[in-house]
């Protein structure tokens, strides 16, 4: 399987065991060779964790964990021999519009064109990215 | 050690079984399957770099979610 770089929220799948798809995520990461976070997954990676949350009835919750810890963890995936760093270096303007219908988007179609760029998969566990990547060439690999 | 257990029936009858059998006091065979239980259940060995969260399990959904609500 190629390389692929890992969307914020296979990346968070794949390393938290309370994500529900842990699983599913683990055994993506198993059978990929290498796998790659940018500066924009790892962000979202420690923003994800260390804020106030709101559970489904309604209440307010403290963050997940610490700022520390947060970055303890991900330090921790960083320095895994699977791991690669990949640079966000790709231009917005090389951002493809197919499908874009919102402003929630961005992050996804900035993913897909940097994964495009780099001859990356770009790995998620959400099958809605798939009218965004281009069938012609696809890029985007949704974790079975 | 001296010490006084309650065992459950059936964990009883096979620790008498096995002291019969090997002619040992039912404490060395109470010790010996305690001891043989835990080699033979290890730990599984946890992912590297994993950890678990605090605040119980949540979704696809809550992560996309929270993100989005930035």
């Amino acid at each position: 399987m190629n390389s692929a770089i890992l969307d914020a929220n296979l990346l968070i799948a794949a390393f938290d065991e309370s994500h529900a798809d842990h699983g599913r995520a683990r055994s993506f990461l198993k059978r990929v060779g290498q796998f790659y976070t940018s500066p924009q997954t790892q962000g979202a990676f420690l923003r994800f964790f260390t804020r106030p949350w709101t559970d489904h009835a309604g209440a307010r919750q403290p963050p997940r964990m610490g700022t520390g810890q947060a970055m303890s963890h991900l330090l921790a995936i960083l320095c895994l021999p699977e791991h690669r760093f990949l640079a966000d270096d790709a231009p917005f303007g090389e951002v493809s519009m197919r499908s874009l219908s919102g402003f929630k988007q961005w992050n996804d179609a900035y993913l897909i064109a940097l994964a495009r760029k780099h001859s990356l998969l770009l790995a998620t566990l959400e099958r809605k990215l798939d009218n965004m990547d281009d069938p012609k060439s696809p890029v985007l690999q949704v974790v079975p | 050690m001296r010490t006084t257990l309650t065992l459950e029936s059936d964990a009883f009858q096979v620790a008498k079984a096995k002291a019969m059998h090997e002619g040992i006091s039912l404490g060395k065979a109470v010790s010996e399957l305690i001891l043989q239980g835990l080699r033979q259940t290890p730990q599984a060995p946890k992912a590297k770099a994993v950890f678990r969260s605090q605040g119980g399990l949540y979704t696809v959904e809550d992560v996309e979610a929270a993100l989005e609500d930035e």
